[in-house]
């Protein structure tokens, strides 16, 4: 084989268009003819800015809490059958303790928030806007001890909370479902949450002028499929996050 | 990859390597649309293409302590990983139904990710596709973004087998020849 010969059988090997059986041969030669492996490198060199090529197609959004899954960072989803054996019942569950959730995860809140961190613009454009106004409230929304499966910022002064879910996945059958408690008054849904959403909302009426937002909290129930029928939480609370404040006034 | 605040993407799989789950969080939110694009051009929607993307992160997770600036900048290093698992996925026969070739999108070289140093490369690889025949140049498109076989681009452009494996090889040469040696 002269020397083009190699390096068009090195670059159909790159491109892929080998047939199995040239493919299968072009492997063994390369394992011990260092001017084949060299030609195979220079074409990956040479090629390989052409593979970025492709237009972004955001995957779905069940993806990212499998692949966690799969390399060990985060246990699988508990269903709700076994989450409802914790006593969040025996009260109204955003009045007892079992919310007291210590919140050591702000730092990370406060990373997640770094202004222009997305890669797409046209894919974050509620996370932009609120990056301008340099949000001073945060909520990390989690289960005890666990990573924030939410992140949230609060602009005090227009009431616009943005959300942003980091791989929620509902129970099977399930939906999961936001809810805002302000100054200890009943929980406000605020829609259902899943995925690695993101949108901005306002917490309007829900959030009065007199909330003092370190009172505040959030909180994300399992509940039937679509929501909570009557605008009221019936199911049991996966996670919960306090409002703190991280900068400004 | 605009914005003077973020990580760059060499920082987060370095952190990824070490074990960081949230560094290997953003590199995720910043390059699986990219990715998971690379993969759709070679595996149809659904199941496998789903499975090859997250193939492709665990692989990263583990993979990561081997990243070498010198093979690749870290996008062209990701796609180079999804790409070749797709590829695999497709010789195996595990993807479902027949897939067709189609025509080589002109704009879509405009999306080839210039990850500086490197973007003089980029311009010249550019360039130099510009200037190869446009059958053969579509061929080696069509091979490299589209995991296209020879047999599927002899049934794309309606030639014998044997015009396409020559159509590669000429226009192989003529991109070597432009692009240089290195």
């Amino acid at each position: 084989m002269d020397e083009e010969q190699l390096i068009v059988v090195a670059g159909e090997y790159v491109l892929g268009t080998l047939d199995p059986a040239e493919r299968e041969a072009f492997v063994r030669r390369m394992a011990d003819d260092p001017a084949a492996a060299q030609a195979v490198t220079e074409w990956r060199m040479r090629l390989g800015p052409l593979g970025t090529a492709a237009r972004e197609v955001p995957p779905p959004a069940h993806l990212w809490p499998a692949i966690e899954e799969r390399i060990g960072l985060i246990e699988p989803v508990v269903p709700a059958e076994i989450l409802a054996v914790n006593d969040n019942r025996v009260s109204p569950w955003w009045r007892s303790g079992a919310v007291a959730a210590s919140l050591a995860a702000l730092v990370l809140a406060g990373v997640a928030f770094t202004p222009g961190r997305h890669a797409v613009p046209d894919a974050a454009p509620p996370i932009a806007a609120a990056s301008a106004e340099m949000p001073t409230y945060v909520s990390a929304v989690t289960r005890e001890g666990a990573e924030p499966a939410l992140l949230i910022t609060l602009d005090p002064e227009t009431g616009k909370a943005v959300v942003r879910a980091i791989g929620l996945t509902p129970p099977q059958k399930k939906s999961l479902e936001l809810w805002y408690i302000g100054g200890g008054r009943a929980p406000k849904s605020m829609g259902l949450v899943e995925g690695d959403m993101e949108k901005a909302m306002m917490l309007g009426d829900a959030m009065r002028n007199r909330d003092k937002l370190d009172d505040s909290m959030f909180a994300i129930s399992v509940e039937p499929e679509g929501g909570a029928p009557a605008g009221k939480p019936t199911g049991t609370i996966m996670y919960t996050g306090k409002v703190r404040q991280v900068s400004g006034t | 990859m605009s914005g003077s605040v973020e990580a760059p993407l060499e920082a987060l799989i370095a952190a990824t390597a070490a074990g960081d789950r949230q560094a290997f969080g953003e590199l995720y939110r910043r390059t699986s649309a990219k990715l998971y694009g690379v993969i759709l051009r070679i595996l149809p929607e659904g199941g496998k293409a789903e499975d090859v993307l997250q193939d492709v992160y665990v692989r990263v997770w583990h993979a990561a302590q081997g990243y070498d600036l010198a093979r690749g900048r870290p996008v062209t290093w990701l796609a180079a990983i999804a790409r070749n698992r797709a590829l695999d996925v497709v010789r195996q026969g595990m993807s479902a139904g027949r897939r067709r070739i189609v025509d080589v999108d002109p704009e879509e070289l405009a999306g080839i990710v210039d990850e500086r140093p490197d973007a003089d490369e980029v311009a010249a690889l550019r360039q130099c596709l510009d200037g190869l025949n446009p059958e053969h140049r579509d061929c080696i498109l069509l091979a490299y973004i589209d995991g296209a076989s020879r047999d599927e681009l002899a049934e794309r452009f309606d030639r014998p087998v044997g015009t396409i494996k020559s159509w590669l090889s000429r226009g192989l040469l003529a991109l070597r020849g432009c692009l240089g040696r290195g």
